[in-house]
């Protein structure tokens, strides 16, 4: 399963990679990492039907993560990818935008990866 | 002596001047013909004067008519001549009381209308009357106010003949006054002084009598000869014009002279002379004399009857001249002059007093005055520089008030750019935690994996653990700095006053500022969204800056370029793409610059010009303070010597250059 990563922190890249230690080398989740939701939509033009789940910061410079999932849910319906946001200000107005926009789940920073595993669990299967 | 009868001073033609040399005739004629007044009243004038001395009794009639026609027309001047002819008449019959009155009236009339010949001619005439009666000291105080007179006249009238012949006059009769009293030297000054203006000006009714008293003055110095030659001229000089008196005057002179000499028989026949010519003219004064010298000549030869005969003719004249009513009217009239003089002078003494009373009431009053103004001067500046004290105090009041609410303002701007920060410093410093906590967390599984591989030998997976476990603990330093210089920075920046300058990278100050703007704007509204780019030039020096007040700056530019693309974002359509270019440079004149670029809603040129007044903002009120940029502005060219610099285009874009020189 591949699993794009976008986030204007580079640092998140080491992180996921390291929390997914065992199922990146058990081959059950590969992961791809793009900086900006620009960089993003770039990846998804070639990619996108490898992708089975977006991962999305909504606060990134340029391009936020709301335009984002509105952008994929404009351009790529068949199969439409999961799009899950990740945001720090976990509050109503964001929840609501992004739910409004299409968004599959939404999960608030410092992530919880166990719960993050938990999903994606229930996502395979 | 001599009297003076017609001065030409009133309304006098040169017809009736030369009317008074000439025949009774004549002055009838001028009479008859007088058609006006005026002519009238010179012509009745002349013809008293002509009968004075011989008809007195015709002159009174005619002063009289000519009083009475000065008084219907009120003409002040021709009744004071009348009054002198009145006087002059009076005078010759010996009617002394009389003469005085009218001579003080005269005098009095010239003296209301400050008529100085007038006044010189009434006192001479006085002085003459005094002489007559051989009151010859009394005569000196007027003459010699009857001189003054005279004079004061002639200087506003000079080389008048009637002005010399009035001045001629009174010299004589002073020349006369002074012989009587034997002071020679004095009289013989006085008649050399007349004498000359009295040939110069053919004054012949004066001639006669100037050369009798030369010859007095000649025989009190005993040259008998010289004087008995005057005496002949006088008595011829007078004979020549028909006056009688000083005829009669000059041959009891020569008489005496020739009794002197033992010429009993000239001596005799020149005082009978004397005696007849003055009889003839009611002359009672030279009668009396006269008779007292034949009586005392017929007394020395012992002839009985003539000395009798003479005794009682001079006891008759003196009766007429000295009658004891008349004696006693005359001492009257003296001191009731002698009392009006006293009442002018106590006049003029207390007028004089008045006057000095007034001045110095006058310069009381000035002075007062003057104390008044300057005391309402003083008063004023006093009130003035009260109320300028009040004034002063009031402002430095508001002064130190304005001052006080400055630093307030300044930091309540510094306070209200921390809140807009607060958002984005949780948000910057969440970041780093996060990344804390999870690299710890996953260090630890990666620690207890490791063991796990060690005890199953698997050195290559053990070490690649390892290498993992080592860029988390990079990564967990990492973040932990990061977090430590947000909050470091957020501490300087909330610190008020300024801290001493460092060395800074400004490339790194300004990428920190930016995100916090960035986040903190986010955090209030997450509807918004711009496009970040950031240009940061490569090998800037650092600079010495105060890095909270650069931050505060850049902090300030970033807020309103966001504001300017978030105003802009809610007016334009989908198509619109918020930008903000951040650029970082090193200026030509060295240092280091940035420019700060969105494209935004601009701002008009009217707008432009006002952005770094203090308190200017386009902000809804309560939303900005307004004290941004001009705090900016003081930062950047007052603290650093650098420069601001905008360039914007309304509704496209705003560009803000700052360059910090090194």
């Amino acid at each position: 399963m591949k699993i794009l990563v976008v986030d204007d922190e580079a640092d998140v890249q080491p992180l996921f990679l390291q929390r997914f230690r065992k199922e990146i080398r058990n081959h059950e989740i590969e992961f791809d990492f793009a900086l900006s939701g620009e960089e993003a939509l770039t990846y998804l033009k070639d990619k996108h039907s490898e992708v089975v789940l977006i991962l999305s910061d909504i606060n990134m410079p340029g391009m936020s993560g709301i335009d984002l999932l509105t952008r994929i849910r404009h351009d790529y319906d068949a199969p439409p990818p999961v799009v899950m946001m990740i945001t720090a200000y976990g509050d109503e107005e964001n929840h609501r935008q992004a739910m409004q926009n299409g968004a599959n789940d939404f999960l608030t920073k410092p992530l919880d990866f166990n719960l993050l595993k938990e999903k994606l669990k229930t996502l395979i299967e | 002596m001599k009297k003076i009868c017609f001065v030409f001073l009133f309304l006098i033609t040169v017809a009736a001047a030369q009317a008074q040399h000439k025949t009774t005739d004549s002055l009838y004629i001028a009479l008859s013909k007088a058609n006006t007044d005026t002519t009238r009243l010179n012509a009745l004038i002349a013809l008293s004067k002509y009968y004075y001395l011989a008809y007195p009794d015709s002159a009174i009639i005619f002063g009289q008519q000519a009083y009475e026609l000065a008084d219907k027309h009120n003409w002040v001047a021709g009744k004071s001549l009348s009054f002198n002819e009145l006087a002059n008449a009076y005078a010759t019959l010996g009617d002394y009381v009389k003469a005085m009155q009218f001579y003080l009236r005269s005098l009095r009339i010239s003296e209301s209308i400050n008529d100085y010949s007038g006044m010189a001619r009434a006192n001479n005439n006085i002085g003459a009357t005094a002489i007559e009666k051989s009151d010859n000291k009394g005569a000196l105080p007027y003459l010699r106010a009857a001189v003054r007179q005279s004079h004061i006249y002639l200087l506003s009238h000079p080389g008048l003949p009637s002005g010399e012949h009035l001045d001629a006059i009174i010299q004589e009769n002073l020349g006369e006054a002074f012989i009587n009293i034997n002071q020679i030297d004095s009289a013989s000054y006085y008649l050399a002084l007349c004498y000359p203006t009295a040939l110069k000006n053919k004054i012949t009714d004066l001639i006669g009598v100037i050369q009798r008293d030369l010859g007095e003055v000649q025989l009190a110095n005993g040259n008998k000869d010289a004087a008995l030659k005057y005496f002949r001229e006088a008595a011829s000089s007078s004979a020549a014009i028909g006056d009688m008196e000083d005829l009669s005057i000059a041959y009891l002179s020569m008489s005496k002279l020739y009794h002197t000499n033992k010429l009993q028989d000239s001596a005799e026949y020149y005082a009978k002379k004397a005696f007849e010519f003055a009889a003839a003219g009611k002359f009672q004064q030279d009668v009396l004399n006269a008779g007292q010298v034949l009586y005392s000549y017929y007394d020395e030869d012992n002839n009985i009857p003539l000395a009798y005969k003479y005794f009682k003719l001079t006891t008759a004249a003196k009766d007429s001249l000295y009658s004891q009513d008349k004696v006693k009217q005359l001492l009257t009239i003296d001191f009731d002059e002698k009392q009006r003089q006293d009442d002018i002078a106590a006049a003029q003494m207390q007028y004089r007093d008045t006057v000095r009373t007034y001045l110095f009431i006058l310069g009381l009053v000035i002075l007062l005055l003057l104390v008044l103004v300057f005391w309402r001067n003083s008063k004023q500046r006093q009130r003035a520089n009260k109320l300028l004290q009040n004034q002063k105090e009031d402002l430095q009041g508001a002064l130190s008030q304005l001052q006080l609410t400055q630093a307030q303002l300044i930091q309540s701007e510094k306070m209200a750019s921390l809140g807009e920060l607060t958002a984005g410093i949780a948000h910057e410093i969440q970041n780093p935690l996060n990344f804390i906590n999870n690299f710890s967390e996953v260090t630890i599984e990666l620690s207890i994996e490791m063991k796990e591989e060690l005890k199953s030998g698997n050195t290559d997976e053990v070490i690649s653990i390892a290498d993992d476990i080592e860029l988390n603990l990079e990564k967990i330093i990492h973040h932990g700095r990061r977090a430590d210089g947000i909050v470091k920075g957020m501490l300087q920046h909330s610190r008020s006053g300024s801290t001493t300058k460092e060395l800074t990278d400004l490339n790194k100050l300004t990428d920190e500022y930016l995100r916090l703007a960035y986040h903190g704007l986010r955090a209030k509204d997450k509807s918004f969204n711009t496009e970040l780019e950031t240009n940061y030039g490569a090998g800037l020096p650092q600079v010495s800056v105060l890095p909270q007040d650069i931050g505060r700056v850049l902090l300030n530019l970033f807020t309103n370029a966001f504001y300017a693309v978030q105003q802009k974002q809610k007016t334009a359509g989908d198509d619109y793409k918020p930008i903000v270019t951040i650029t970082t440079f090193a200026p030509s004149s060295g240092g280091w610059g940035v420019t700060v670029k969105d494209n935004g809603t601009g701002m008009p040129d009217s707008i432009k010009d006002k952005i770094m007044q203090p308190f200017f903002t386009t902000k809804p009120t309560g939303q900005g303070t307004g004290l941004g940029l001009s705090l900016s502005y003081d930062i950047v060219v007052k603290s650093h010597g650098g420069e601001i610099k905008v360039e914007t285009k309304d509704g496209e874009y705003t560009t803000f250059t700052i360059t910090i020189p090194v």
